[in-house]
């Protein structure tokens, strides 16, 4: 035990051992870092080339989580698991990185998210959609939803009663990024009005009659259509240039190389902060003047890239 | 070598420090406006840093105090972070 009180000293408090400069500031020491950490960011790099599918930590299932989570807050029911919103989902993420855009309409032609569902083969009477890109974790993105008010609305819009999710990583822009998409629906049930809301664009076409909108009704020859179109979008899906998706909640993703680099980083980053502030203190106490960087720029600088940190972890919503 | 004397910080040092800090302020808004795009965070990270080791030489020499040891120890806390950095934005 002394020996570590001992190493700790040495590495934090100024003193005659360390040539009155904490052993974590020295050159020898900071080199060693700079080893670990490229130690560190090549197996990271490694890591996420050979599983493209966990580049980040957002997960389906935390998604569905965080949004009924958010929606029993409100005092309003679950959304329940559809996976045809989650296919429709998947094509639409699908469709953005083909095509290379970033919007709820496709630019080209105006393709709106509302065809993806139908496509899909799921009959609406409500129908929503929330994007997002860039995020790292799960609880970002719905936080990010969830901090936008017409996001917000879609999520705790209380006609809703499903949702489906895409997760899927990707090239846009010239970018390798990762795309959530979150549609809500309530199936149509009878001759009811369809309403569809896009957020962001605040989009919210009301009222439109169903009979101008909504599918056939279903007979065996159109579920069989419509069975062949999903199988249809499958085949598209793996022929495509797609490295990875999620479309089912049980995901169970033991180790996730996001969230240990992530972790990894503030660590190393607080420590050196913190035996920066060790030795202003203490030198400052003994009045110990020498020939080193100076610790006021070094904590301010790492506070800087901490906080730096924190907002690269989040992303971009519409 | 250790001695011992009272450290007032002068006018100079203040708005250094002060430059360094807005400097610092304007990065990390950038980083806010460049959200979910990796590769222009990692460009604003990597001027940022550059500028934090610039910052380190001039304000050294200013103060008379620049040696290579100085120098080495702003390369070396700067290449931290960017490594760091590059890690988590995967460019």
């Amino acid at each position: 035990m002394n020996k570590i009180l001992s190493l700790l000293h040495h590495l934090a408090v100024p003193s005659e051992r360390n040539n009155f400069r904490a052993k974590g500031l020295h050159i020898d020491f900071l080199t060693g870092m700079i080893a670990v950490a490229l130690l560190m960011a090549f197996f990271v790099n490694q890591q996420k080339t050979a599983i493209l599918g966990y580049a980040t930590d957002i997960t389906i299932e935390k998604l569905f989580e965080k949004t009924n989570e958010q929606r029993t807050s409100k005092g309003l029911s679950t959304l329940k698991y559809n996976d045809l919103l989650a296919r429709a989902a998947q094509n639409k993420a699908q469709d953005m990185l083909s095509n290379n855009y970033w919007a709820h309409y496709r630019p080209s032609d105006g393709k709106a998210p509302w065809s993806f569902i139908t496509e899909s083969g799921y009959k609406y009477e409500y129908a929503g959609e929330n994007l997002a890109q860039g995020f790292m974790f799960s609880d970002g993105v719905v936080q990010a939803w969830m901090q936008s008010p017409t996001h917000a609305a879609n999520i705790v819009r209380p006609e809703y009663n499903e949702v489906g999710f895409a997760v899927m990583n990707g090239v846009l822009n010239g970018e390798e990024i990762t795309l959530v998409v979150q549609m809500f629906g309530k199936e149509l049930s009878q001759a009811n009005p369809i309403v569809r809301t896009a957020q962001a664009e605040e989009i919210n076409e009301k009222l439109k009659p169903a009979s101008k909108l909504s599918p056939p009704p279903p007979s065996p020859s159109s579920m069989q259509e419509k069975n062949d179109l999903a199988e249809k979008t499958i085949q598209n899906y793996y022929s495509g240039n797609i490295a990875i998706n999620q479309t089912k909640p049980a995901q169970n993703v033991i180790f996730n190389i996001d969230k240990v680099s992530f972790s990894s980083t503030l660590v190393i980053l607080l420590i050196l902060t913190l035996i920066i502030v060790i030795d202003f203190i203490v030198a400052r106490r003994l009045n110990i003047i020498r020939i080193s960087g100076k610790n006021i720029a070094h904590f301010l600088f790492l506070v800087i890239i901490i906080v730096g940190v924190l907002i690269i972890t989040k992303g971009l919503i519409i | 070598m250790m001695y011992k004397r009272e450290h007032r910080y002068t006018t100079h040092e203040v708005i250094e420090y002060l430059l360094l800090a807005i400097s610092g302020g304007a990065f990390l808004l950038f980083l806010s406006i460049f959200k979910g795009q990796h590769m222009k965070q990692f460009i604003v990270s990597a001027l940022f840093i550059l500028y934090y080791i610039l910052w380190g030489i001039i304000h050294h020499m200013r103060d008379q105090t620049l040696h290579l040891k100085v120098v080495l120890e702003y390369i070396l806390i700067g290449g931290l972070a960017l490594i760091l950095l590059q890690m988590l934005l995967s460019v």
